[in-house]
């Protein structure tokens, strides 16, 4: 069962809103600064620059422990930027490489008639069914999205949702024990906290 | 598709929401903690909380008001009033704000935004503008060109920049995103200012939220129509219950606007 949750640090933004939505659970947030190997779960955040997240996560430790995690098989959620750290490369920092856990690359949108960045509540459409990450959703949901950039997926299997904004794009990935979301689920109102919810079931049950 | 963000705005004054007229006549309207907490119930996307007396005297208080009010709020919370430094804008992310708007401080030390922006990302700097209209100029014998000038300190000075210019001025600060209140038309329920609205939308590739004069549903449609705007803000109409946001999100579902429901 997981009971601590570990939110990393990458010393800009706002880990509040993660930081309480993970309390409503009951669970016990940590907020990391440096190496800490006794939590159970992992939260990359949202919110931060690409390369200036890799480089503090390299400073203190943090990057080697996110790619042992995910080797051992212990769940990590990624959201916004966080699903965007777990891929190879982005266009956001160039020569930086990501913790590539995920074969993908993050692109910057460039549409001519909508506002960059795409800041709004959007439909999330799920391509998967009969999942319990699914429990109690429908399957198209709005969820906030705040971002700039977004991941390019390989592996197409491993995309769990859609949206579309211009173009369409991956805003969920599930691979085994990790889970990373585009969109901010805990800034997304009841429907958000529900996702968190699920997820955290699906990881115990892993 | 994207959806228009219908946003409550909470006026705080000594860790109360108040509404007034212009600016002026401040009455009260409800508990920060109370009202935020029923909005994001409610439906809506995004809660605006502004500290409109904020002195360096209360800012600890603030961070506490905006601590318990984010508490129990699972959508966006933008906090403006009284930033002055990226400490500032620290405490208030540390204290559970999503976004920071700044207003008086952008126009006096413009590299705040910047460096703001470098520090926290573009995402989470709101810059407020408080929009006063000044004249119609003539461009020709003919047409005639609108003018507002940017207030600071809650809507007192003026300041002698051009609203349109400052708005470009802080897209390129690397502002993620405007607040535009226009003072003539706050509390007047007569609703937004469409000529000001659209002119700084027209302008910039940010997105705008439309502030000052919600007071019909029609208002709502009329400024998303017109302007293209990316969100609207309102206070008094959802604080005295006159509509409550789902009300408001219907009607704009049914005249063919995309929104959350």
């Amino acid at each position: 069962m997981i009971k601590k949750v570990g939110i990393i640090n990458y010393g800009a933004g706002n880990l509040m809103s993660i930081y309480k939505a993970v309390k409503v659970f009951g669970l016990q947030p940590i907020i990391l600064d440096k190496q800490n190997n006794n939590v159970d779960m992992l939260i990359l955040p949202g919110v931060g620059n690409f390369g200036a997240a890799i480089k503090n996560m390299q400073q203190n430790g943090l990057f080697e422990q996110v790619i042992k995690f995910f080797e051992f098989g212990k769940p990590i959620l990624g959201i916004c930027l966080g699903i965007q750290l777990v891929l190879k490369n982005s266009q956001e920092a160039k020569n930086i490489h990501g913790l590539g856990l995920i074969d993908g690359k993050v692109v910057k949108f460039k549409l001519k008639n909508l506002v960059v960045p795409h800041m709004c509540w959007n439909i999330v459409k799920f391509e998967k069914e009969d999942t319990i990450l699914l429990d109690g959703l429908k399957k198209e949901e709005y969820f906030y999205f705040v971002h700039s950039y977004y991941p390019v997926i390989k592996q197409k299997e491993i995309i769990f949702a859609t949206s579309n904004y211009g173009i369409n794009f991956c805003s969920m990935i599930v691979k085994n024990n990790l889970v990373a979301t585009q969109f901010h689920l805990e800034k997304s109102g009841q429907k958000g906290l529900k996702l968190l919810e699920n997820i955290i079931t699906y990881f115990n049950k892993l | 598709m994207y959806t228009v963000r219908i946003i409550p705005c909470l006026d705080v004054k000594d860790g109360k929401v108040v509404k007034g007229i212009h600016f002026e006549n401040l009455r009260y309207a409800g508990d920060p903690v109370e009202l935020a907490k029923w909005y994001s119930d409610e439906g809506a996307d995004e809660i605006v909380f502004l500290d409109i007396t904020a002195t360096i005297q209360n800012r600890k208080t603030l961070y506490k008001v905006v601590e318990k009010t984010a508490k129990n709020v699972f959508v966006p919370l933008t906090v403006g009033g009284g930033i002055r430094s990226i400490e500032d804008i620290r405490n208030l992310l540390n204290s559970g704000a999503d976004k920071v708007a700044i207003n008086t401080a952008a126009v006096k030390n413009p590299q705040l935004v910047k460096q703001a922006a470098e520090i926290f990302g573009s995402q989470c700097i709101v810059v407020a503008i408080d929009a006063k209209k000044v004249f119609e100029a003539r461009t020709s014998k003919k047409v005639k060109k609108s003018c507002w000038e940017v207030y600071i300190n809650a809507g007192t000075t003026p300041t002698g920049l051009d609203v349109i210019k400052w708005a470009k001025d802080v897209e390129r600060l690397s502002a993620g995103e405007i607040l535009l209140t226009s003072i003539d038309a706050d509390g007047t329920k007569q609703g937004y200012d469409i000529e000001l609205t659209k002119n700084v939308v027209d302008n910039v590739s940010i997105p705008v939220i439309a502030s000052g004069g919600a007071g019909k549903i029609e208002h709502f449609i009329e400024v998303i129509k017109k302007t293209n705007v990316s969100a609207v803000l309102a206070a008094s109409v959802f604080h005295y219950k006159k509509y409550s946001i789902k009300k408001v999100k219907l009607a704009l579902k049914n005249h063919g606007i995309n929104v959350r429901i």
